[in-house]
């Protein structure tokens, strides 16, 4: 974005801030549906000073870090593996692509049942849902490689560990970082509806409990911290991603 | 006349398996002397570039031998064999002078020598002052050039080019066929060259091997007896007609059947 755009934005983001400010101060909308911004900043420094919130968001954190590590590298596998393997592909692909398609959450009791409610059922919901994506990213990455760059790479004596090296690797690196993007954001999604369906600690547990007691300010504080996490995440992915997939610009 | 520098003796090439086999080239036998530019011409599906692959080394032939620098070829040949192909193929990660440095980095070279040798290159081909430029950035005949600056880096006794212009414009085609033999006289390479235009195979090589419709199989080998250097003013001329003449005839009885 330039420079202008980013004012136009941000003009728009505080004016919008304001109009609302203004209604829920004048009555014109419902504060206790939508209490003003101001009272979601406050309720925002309040709840970001209590010792258990930080400590729910650090549990949050923990278990969506310990899923994205375990999918991560579970998941680009066999999505590789499909990828180059046609016995497997025909074998799984039904499968996969039926579950890629259907709401993880259908799944949850199961997880309950096998995990408990705990972390490990957290983390493993969270794999779960995330290896999908991960696998589809690995198939899509592996197809496109360019076969042609394979040929000229084998005809300069390429060996097999230099082909993926020097043509697998960068040609897949965009779509690998841009899997893991979508990947992470669906990870936290899914850590979350967790913890918000049942649990003892997390931040999600904290929000169901608030939306339970009608405390929206807090809710809303809670949505703000979320959504400052995931944006954050989802943008070092995404410098990550420009940095390495510079080359596939077409200016 | 030199010794042969490439040599294909009886070979055949068949795909598939027994019930639907089909065979792409028939008992072929060719000997190319060193220095010299051979163009190959087939109508479309005659395995002008099977033909090519089996002698880079790219797959094996169901029958007979290829034989480069008197050895025999049973995988690609780095060092002696260099090859173009239809589209550039450039990494587009790397730089025009990555690139070309490619081949050498894949044998560990060092990096300072592969890239001197690389900016050497792309001088020679044209490209001087274009080294940091990513392929995207390039045309499409610029692209070419790099790629056949990355196929002489090694210095290759051969080079193989797989129809390497058919999708610039007549324009830059033209330019670049000028460039090619500007660029063969300095380095004296083998050519081999694949085209499916019979003015280019006409106005470039010394000679010009005419593949049958598939199973393909040599039906003529044509010395082209112009003057070297080749001018554009040629290719208006009665020789250059009647090479072309005669090579086409063939590609249109084999069209027809």
């Amino acid at each position: 974005m330039r420079r202008h755009e980013r004012v136009i934005v941000a003009a728009a983001i505080l004016g919008l801030l304001a109009l609302w400010e203004a209604l829920a101060r004048t009555g014109r909308i419902d504060a206790s549906l939508a209490p003003a911004p101001s009272t979601v900043l406050d309720a925002l420094i309040r709840l970001a000073g209590r010792p258990e919130v930080r400590e729910s968001l650090a549990v949050t954190a923990w278990e969506v870090l310990a899923a994205f590590l375990i999918a991560l590298p579970t998941g680009l596998l066999l999505g590789f593996l499909l990828a180059e393997l046609p016995v497997l592909g025909a074998l799984l692909r039904p499968l996969i692509n039926f579950l890629f398609g259907v709401p993880k959450s259908i799944f949850l009791p199961v997880f309950i049942l096998v995990f408990g409610v705990s972390i490990p059922q957290k983390i493993a919901f969270g794999v779960f849902t995330t290896a999908f994506v991960l696998i589809m990213g690995g198939i899509a990455a592996v197809q496109s490689v360019p076969p042609e760059l394979v040929t000229v790479s084998r005809v300069y004596g390429a060996s097999r560990a230099q082909i993926i090296r020097e043509i697998y690797l960068p040609a897949m690196a965009p779509i690998l970082l841009e899997s893991a993007r979508l990947a992470m954001v669906f990870n936290i999604t899914a850590v979350l509806l967790c913890e918000i369906y049942g649990a003892r600690d997390g931040i999600g547990y904290r929000i169901a409990a608030w939306g339970e007691n009608v405390q929206m300010s807090q809710l809303y504080a809670a949505l703000v911290i979320v959504a400052a996490g995931a944006v954050a995440v989802n943008e070092a992915l995404r410098a990550v991603e420009t940095r390495l997939g510079g080359w596939r610009s077409r200016t | 006349m030199t010794r042969a520098l490439v040599a294909v003796r009886g070979v055949s090439q068949r795909f598939g398996t027994d019930g639907d086999a089909v065979t792409a080239l028939d008992s072929i036998s060719l000997e190319i002397p060193d220095g010299q530019f051979v163009a190959l011409v087939g109508p479309s599906g005659c395995g002008k570039s099977t033909l090519l692959s089996l002698v880079a080394g790219l797959r094996l032939p169901t029958a007979g031998t290829v034989l480069c620098d008197g050895e025999v070829v049973t995988a690609p040949m780095p060092r002696k064999i260099g090859m173009i192909f239809q589209e550039a193929s450039l990494l587009p990660w790397l730089s025009a002078v990555d690139n070309v440095a490619f081949p050498l980095k894949l044998r560990r070279v060092g990096k300072p020598e592969r890239l001197t040798a690389a900016r050497r290159m792309l001088e020679l081909t044209g490209l001087a002052g274009f080294e940091d430029r990513l392929p995207h950035q390039l045309s499409g005949g610029m692209k070419q050039r790099v790629a056949i600056a990355r196929g002489l880096v090694q210095n290759p006794a051969v080079l193989l080019m797989d129809e390497p212009f058919a999708s610039l414009d007549e324009q830059t085609r033209m330019v670049l066929g000028d460039e090619l033999l500007r660029i063969w006289s300095e380095t004296r390479k083998t050519v081999l060259f694949v085209t499916h235009s019979l003015n280019e195979a006409v106005y470039l090589a010394d000679r010009v091997v005419v593949l049958s419709a598939r199973p393909g199989r040599v039906v003529d080998d044509v010395a082209v007896d112009l003057p070297r250097p080749r001018s554009f003013a040629m290719t208006g001329g009665e020789r250059f007609g009647a090479l072309k003449d005669r090579i086409w005839q063939h590609i249109r009885s084999a069209e027809r059947r």
